[in-house]
C-alpha cells in the first residue's frame, strides 16, 4: 500500500511530467469533400464520370489493403475484380444509403480477401502442380544493394546507440518484445503519458540521427557503387 | 456519413494498426476510412518503412549486446595465443606444405584422368523435358527441387505440357526401379493435362512419363516428370 501511494506520488529520476506535446489530432478539412449521393447516382447510371471518381477515391485504398492481406500476386486482377464487384452492386441497389458507401466498400473488400484465402486453402489441399524444371527465385540481394543494405544497417544500430539507455529500452520493449504499455509503464516505472511522450521522441530521435547519418554517408555510397560497378 | 470515418487517425492509431495492436473498432474504422484516402495510406506506407528500420536496428544492436556479455573481450596479445587462432595457424602451414609438395603431383595425373571421362556429368535427374527420346537418355537434368507427395493417398496432378500439341495423350508410372506401377489416359489442353493417380503404397522416386497416342509398335516419348513418395 505504501509502495503504491509512494508510486503514486513519487515520479521517477525526471521527475516532472514532460510538457505534453499536442497529439495528431484528425483534420477533417483534409479529407475531400465528396458528394456520396451524387456519386452514387452517377454510377447507377452508368456514367463514365462517377465510375472514374469512384476509381480514384478507392483504387489506392483498396490496392494498398489487398496488398497486405493477400499481397503482390495478381493484385492488379483483385482490385479491378473488387471495383466490379462494388459497382455491380450499386447499380442493383444494394447500397441504400449513398452515405455509407465507404462502409459498404470495405465490406466488399473484406468478402472478397476471405473469399481469396479460402479459395486459396482448397486449391492447396486438393491440388498439387507437377511442373518440369522446378524453378527457385533467388533472394539474394545484388553486391550494391549487400553493400547498401549492410551500410545502412550500421548506421542504424549507431543512430540507436546514440540514444539514452532507457529511450532503447522503451523502443526495445515495445517493437521487439512486443509488451503491451501497462507492463512497460508498470515495470519501468512510467505513467501512461510519460511513456507516449518517451516513445514518439525515442523514435523521433532516432528516424533524426539515421537521416543525418544516412545523409553525411552519402559520399561513402557513391564509393561503394564505384568499387562494385 | 459517419464523421469518425472522415477523421484522419493519429500517427498512435495507424502505428497500432499496423502493429496489429488496434481494438476492433478502430481497427473498423481505421480501415474504412484508408480505403478512400490517399494521403493515409502513405502515410502508413512510410511509418511501416520507419518501423522495419527500427525493428531491424534493434534487432541487432540487441544480437550485439548480448554477444559482447556472453563473450567478454580480451586483451590482445592474449588473442594470438587462443586455441582457434592457433589451429588455423596450424592449419595454414598443412596447407602450404600440401601444395609444396602434393599438389603438382596430382595436377600431372588429373591432365588425363579429364580425357578419359568423356562428357559424362553428374546430376539429379528431376524433370527432363525432351519430345526426343535420345535427348531423354543421354541429357542429364539439374533439377533445383522435387515435388514430394506423401503414401497412401490418392493424388491429383496438374502437368506442364508447354509446347505440346492438344489432345489425348497416354500416361504411364513406373518406380525407382524402372517397374511400370499404373497406366492411363488423360488429355493436353491449354499447356496443362491434368490426371489423378491412385494410391502409392511404397516411397521412393517415381516418374511419370507422357507418350503420344501409341500408333502400332510407335510409342514416342513426351515428357518424363519425377516425384517422390514419402
Amino acid at each position: 500500500m505504501m509502495a503504491t501511494q509512494q508510486k503514486a506520488q513519487t515520479k521517477p529520476e525526471d521527475a516532472k511530467e514532460p510538457a505534453e506535446e499536442p497529439h495528431e489530432k484528425g483534420d477533417k478539412t483534409n479529407f475531400p469533400a465528396v458528394d456520396w449521393a451524387a456519386l452514387v447516382a452517377a454510377i447507377k447510371a452508368g456514367e463514365d464520370a462517377g465510375m472514374e471518381q469512384l476509381y480514384k477515391l478507392f483504387s489506392r485504398g483498396i490496392r494498398y489493403y489487398l496488398c497486405r492481406q493477400l499481397g503482390p500476386q495478381e493484385l492488379e486482377d483483385k482490385v479491378h475484380d473488387t471495383f466490379l464487384i462494388v459497382v455491380n452492386a450499386i447499380k442493383r441497389g444494394d447500397l441504400r444509403e449513398p452515405e455509407r458507401l465507404m462502409g459498404f466498400v470495405r465490406t466488399v473488400v473484406r468478402r472478397q480477401v476471405a473469399a481469396y484465402i479460402e479459395n486459396a486453402v482448397h486449391t492447396r489441399r486438393e491440388q498439387a502442380d507437377l511442373e518440369s524444371g522446378v524453378t527457385v527465385a533467388d533472394k539474394k540481394l545484388n553486391p550494391e544493394q549487400e553493400a547498401i543494405s549492410r551500410q545502412k544497417a550500421q548506421l542504424m544500430k549507431s543512430a540507436l546507440g546514440a540514444l539514452s539507455e532507457r529511450d532503447r529500452e522503451i523502443l526495445v520493449r515495445f517493437y521487439l518484445k512486443e509488451q503491451s504499455q501497462e507492463q512497460i509503464c508498470e515495470e519501468m516505472d512510467l505513467t501512461e503519458t510519460q511513456f507516449r511522450l518517451l516513445k514518439s521522441r525515442a523514435k523521433a530521435k532516432f528516424g533524426e540521427i539515421g537521416k543525418k547519418k544516412l545523409a553525411t554517408s552519402g559520399i561513402f555510397s557513391v564509393f561503394v557503387r564505384a568499387q562494385v560497378g | 456519413m459517419t464523421n469518425s470515418y472522415l477523421e484522419h487517425p493519429t500517427e498512435e492509431a495507424l502505428e497500432r494498426f499496423l502493429l496489429n495492436r488496434s481494438e476492433e473498432s478502430e481497427a473498423e474504422t481505421l480501415e474504412t476510412h484508408i480505403l478512400a484516402c490517399e494521403a493515409c495510406v502513405t502515410r502508413l506506407e512510410s511509418l511501416e518503412l520507419q518501423i522495419t528500420d527500427l525493428k531491424a536496428a534493434l534487432v541487432q544492436f540487441e544480437e550485439a549486446r548480448i554477444n559482447k556479455e556472453l563473450k567478454p573481450a580480451r586483451s590482445s596479445w592474449k588473442n594470438w595465443l587462443s586455441l582457434p587462432t592457433l589451429s588455423w595457424a596450424g592449419a595454414a602451414c598443412a596447407a602450404l606444405l600440401i601444395g609444396v609438395t602434393v599438389m603438382p603431383h596430382a595436377m600431372h595425373k588429373a591432365q588425363f584422368a579429364s580425357l578419359s571421362e568423356s562428357g559424362a556429368a553428374a546430376g539429379d535427374l528431376s524433370a527432363c523435358r525432351g519430345s526426343d527420346s535420345t535427348d531423354t537418355t543421354l541429357a542429364t537434368c539439374r533439377g533445383t527441387g522435387t515435388s514430394i507427395f506423401p503414401e497412401s493417398r490418392p493424388l491429383k496432378l496438374r502437368v506442364d505440357t508447354t509446347d505440346l500439341p492438344h489432345g489425348p495423350v497416354d500416361i504411364q508410372l513406373v518406380n525407382g526401379e524402372g517397374t511400370e506401377v499404373w497406366q492411363g489416359q488423360t488429355a493436353v489442353n491449354n499447356d496443362r493435362a491434368e490426371l489423378k493417380l491412385p494410391k502409392i503404397s511404397q516411397s521412393g522416386p517415381y516418374f511419370l512419363r507422357l507418350y503420344a497416342p501409341s500408333a502400332g509398335s510407335e510409342h514416342e516419348l513426351l515428357r518424363e516428370f519425377r516425384f517422390e513418395v514419402k
